[in-house]
């Protein structure tokens, strides 16, 4: 993450991937499948945003781990800003999927498992930021908002993964239904989707390292 | 080590039973409710009502129940920093939290079966679902009390931490109770059942891990 904090080539990267990703998702060719038919397109930014999301949380949890060990306060403000980055990633998932959703299922919220899920999951993260906001004192804050990050991040994994494979689902790859691999994911599409998961991520730690930049200033402020 | 924990633990029994309000106000609490639902649901319960009030009932019960569990300003604690190590607190935390609130739940079940009648079933299945259940509730509520003892306000932060992360166990609990009720056997459920008492062993060992890093403000 220092890495990411003090260079700037990947920024330059991540625009023209996304750039590629807007201009090629909406004008290339796709494969028009029943149901799906042109709307496969928003493949290219629901997705991605999920992906990203795991990515940021799963940085962030690294840096909470780091955090207890060693009791940086650097690594804690890492940490939360990268769980914030991908909150707001996790809405915008939630956003684009709810508008996919009412073209493909019907209705913007179908009582779909992973849907319920991803909601859930979200609200576990918004705990998070409402146990950081009760706590004064910052020590004390710092350790024990790794500590619920930790425990956050391990529930919803089950949460996202496994229990939505259970039950009957109206998304791909659960419930029955063909997953990506099954997909066969369009050449077509791949082109674009693998470019739009790394730029999408890009994006996210972009983000993630400006706020995580000015945090990092402020607490240099104020010691 | 055992022999600690066994006295932390009728520690913590002892100071339940001779506090004067403490148990029956959680009965009351139980009787309350079940008085209401009896009084709101004119018609009877189907199975499937029947079930989820069930887990709503039994989640407001942990959060009241053990929210006196873990008292972080309490100044006996400071001699526990000295006397034992945090894994001996944390399992006679969680063997007191999982004992209480499964007495709880009995009672609460017998309470339900006062008052609303539901054809019959396999009752020793319904208590392992109900058991499994109550063990996954009573160790996340275990965790959260500690992480929410240290904020400004223990009650309120134990409900807003508590209530996502045990969405998926009363998931699974409510699905497996609602089978068994309504007349399947260990064949129907043992796939979620296995599940959910996996999400309890991940959320056991995740207290073991993480506790250390709580118990000591």
């Amino acid at each position: 993450m220092h890495y990411l904090l003090n260079t700037n080539w990947w920024k330059w990267s991540g625009m023209a991937l996304l750039t590629y990703v807007f201009v090629a998702g909406l004008l290339v060719d796709v494969p028009r499948l029943p149901i799906l038919n042109e709307t496969i397109r928003v493949l290219h930014f629901h997705v991605p945003m999920w992906f990203g999301m795991i990515f940021l949380f799963l940085a962030s949890v690294i840096y909470s781990i780091r955090h207890l060990r060693d009791s940086s306060i650097s690594n804690d403000i890492i940490a939360a800003n990268l769980a914030e980055s991908g909150v707001i990633f996790g809405f915008l998932g939630l956003v684009t999927g709810m508008f996919w959703a009412t073209f493909t299922w019907g209705e913007p919220w179908s009582n779909d498992p992973k849907q319920n899920a991803s909601a859930i999951g979200l609200l576990i993260y918004l705990a998070y930021f409402v146990l950081r906001g009760s706590i004064q004192d910052p020590e004390k804050r710092s350790r024990i908002s790794a500590v619920y990050n930790i425990f956050a991040f391990l529930t919803i994994i089950p949460l996202l993964f496994i229990l939505p494979r259970l039950t009957d689902s109206l998304h791909p790859g659960n419930g029955g239904n063909p997953g990506f691999n099954a997909y066969d994911l369009d050449s077509r599409l791949r082109l674009v989707f693998y470019p739009a998961v790394l730029g999408w991520t890009i994006v996210g730690f972009w983000l993630a390292s400006v706020r995580t930049r000015i945090a990092l200033i402020e607490n240099k402020t104020y010691d | 080590m055992l022999k600690r924990i066994g006295q932390l633990l009728r520690k913590d029994i002892d100071l339940e039973i001779r506090s004067k309000y403490g148990v029956f106000s959680i009965l009351l609490y139980l009787i309350s409710i079940v008085f209401l639902i009896y009084f709101s649901f004119v018609q009877g319960l189907t199975e499937t009502t029947y079930v989820g009030l069930l887990w709503i009932v039994f989640l407001f019960l942990a959060v009241t129940a053990l929210v006196k569990n873990f008292l972080a300003n309490d100044s006996q604690n400071l001699y526990y920093y000295f006397l034992t190590g945090p894994l001996e607190i944390l399992v006679s935390k969680l063997v007191y939290s999982f004992g209480f609130l499964l007495t709880l739940s009995f009672l609460g079940i017998g309470a339900f079966e006062i008052f609303f009648f539901v054809p019959r079933f396999d009752f020793l299945l319904y208590i392992i679902c109900i058991s499994a259940g109550i063990l996954g509730l009573s160790s996340t509520f275990a965790l959260i009390a500690a992480v929410s003892s240290h904020t400004s306000n223990q009650s309120v932060m134990m409900a807003v931490l508590g209530f996502p992360v045990t969405i998926p166990i009363l998931l699974l609990s409510t699905t497996i109770t609602r089978v068994v009720v309504l007349g399947g056997a260990f064949s129907d459920i043992s796939i979620d059942l296995l599940t959910l008492l996996s999400i309890d062993v991940i959320i056991i060992a995740l207290g073991f891990i993480l506790f250390p890093y709580l118990w000591k403000s």
